[in-house]
């Protein structure tokens, strides 16, 4: 970001929600570049358990993904799949205690704090996310069958069968629901065995 | 999407892997112990690590290959795999491993028949390599096909 960037980019930080220093951005210009680097105290908690709120100070400049990273280490969570590209998400917890919707974790901190309405207080949601194979989902309930687990992973239940735990030698039955768990690994396999009803019904026509 | 990555070999025939090599390099991004091989004209994904149930079979983890079809991103299928030589399961040969013998690598490998069930093969753009190594885990697991034949 050129330093004319900056300038513009500035809020005036008298009066500013974190004015602390009383100077005009465009009158010190290199100030304002430090300011923009300077620290946000945040606090972060897990959605819906706010009795464990973390309390600490992130650089502005920092994206929200490394804010859910940090948050989620504070926490003593681990993201899924990875710190890289987790599926979790980090929420805005507003007035009321109210969370917002998932955040797109490619903004700066920065960039949060400009938008309305803007938060210090955050919130790591932790998906419902499950392994078939390599390929991690979101689970959108507690409790699904096989078949629309296969579905999820855009794997064909026609085709495939899922096997749990991953090294078990028979299927689930494709229809009972399942109880789901974060981090669940199932193992999929193009076995044609879900399918194999279907297809002796369709031969017996 | 695919990619359309075509090469050609020394000895002239065109090979259309590009889809096969993004897809190792994403299983060795995310984790995955696979990598690609070449043995003459021939790619192979080498894949470390595949986990086995001991006993039978004589250790915890084989390294498999899977030939990799030179015209694979045209949606030719993978089928089958080799497994590297020497092995034992319940103390001697395993019956479906009974194909040709290559050497890559400076080791050698054994062909084992284990296949798609019949009307269920291998199809690019649902199935993938990712997809393969765990039909082929299926074998150590004696898991078996629908309609598998032993």
């Amino acid at each position: 970001m050129s330093l004319e960037n900056v300038q513009q980019d500035q809020e005036p930080l008298s009066g500013g929600r974190d004015a602390g220093v009383g100077f005009n951005a465009s009158e010190n210009p290199v100030v304002a570049v430090d300011e923009a680097k300077r620290d946000a105290e945040i606090s972060v908690e897990l959605l819906h358990k706010p009795e464990d709120r973390k309390h600490f100070r992130v650089p502005r400049d920092f994206k929200l993904l490394e804010v859910l990273d940090e948050g989620a280490e504070k926490l003593s969570v681990k993201l899924l799949p990875n710190l890289e590209k987790p599926l979790d998400h980090l929420r805005g917890i507003y007035e009321n205690h109210h969370a917002g919707e998932p955040l797109n974790l490619e903004l700066t901190l920065e960039d949060s704090l400009r938008e309305q309405p803007s938060t210090h207080h955050f919130a790591v949601d932790l998906v419902l996310a499950i392994q078939i194979n390599t390929r991690w989902r979101i689970a959108p309930e507690k409790e699904m069958t096989p078949k629309a687990i296969l579905a999820l992973a855009e794997l064909p239940w026609q085709e495939y069968s899922l096997y749990y735990p991953a090294d078990s030698v028979v299927p689930l039955p494709p229809d009972t629901p399942v109880k789901l768990d974060r981090g669940q690994r199932f193992e999929a396999q193009r076995d044609g065995k879900y399918g194999a009803g279907v297809d002796s019904a369709h031969r017996n026509r | 999407m695919r990619r359309s990555a075509t090469a050609s070999t020394a000895r002239g025939s065109i090979v259309h892997i590009g889809t096969a090599k993004a897809e190792i390099e994403r299983l060795a991004s995310s984790g995955s112990t696979i990598t690609l091989v070449n043995e003459g004209v021939q790619p192979y994904a080498l894949a470390r690590r595949v986990e086995a149930p001991s006993p039978p079979w004589d250790r915890t983890a084989y390294d498999i290959l899977i030939a990799i079809p030179i015209a694979y991103d045209l949606g030719t299928s993978l089928d089958g795999f080799y497994i590297g030589l020497p092995y034992t399961f319940r103390g001697g040969e395993h019956n479906r491993v009974n194909g040709q013998v290559v050497v890559v690598g400076g080791s050698q490998w054994r062909a084992v028949s284990w296949h798609y069930p019949d009307g269920k093969q291998f199809r690019l753009g649902i199935d993938n390599i990712e997809s393969h190594i765990v039909h082929c885990r299926g074998f150590f697991l004696e898991r078996g096909a629908v309609n598998a034949r032993t």
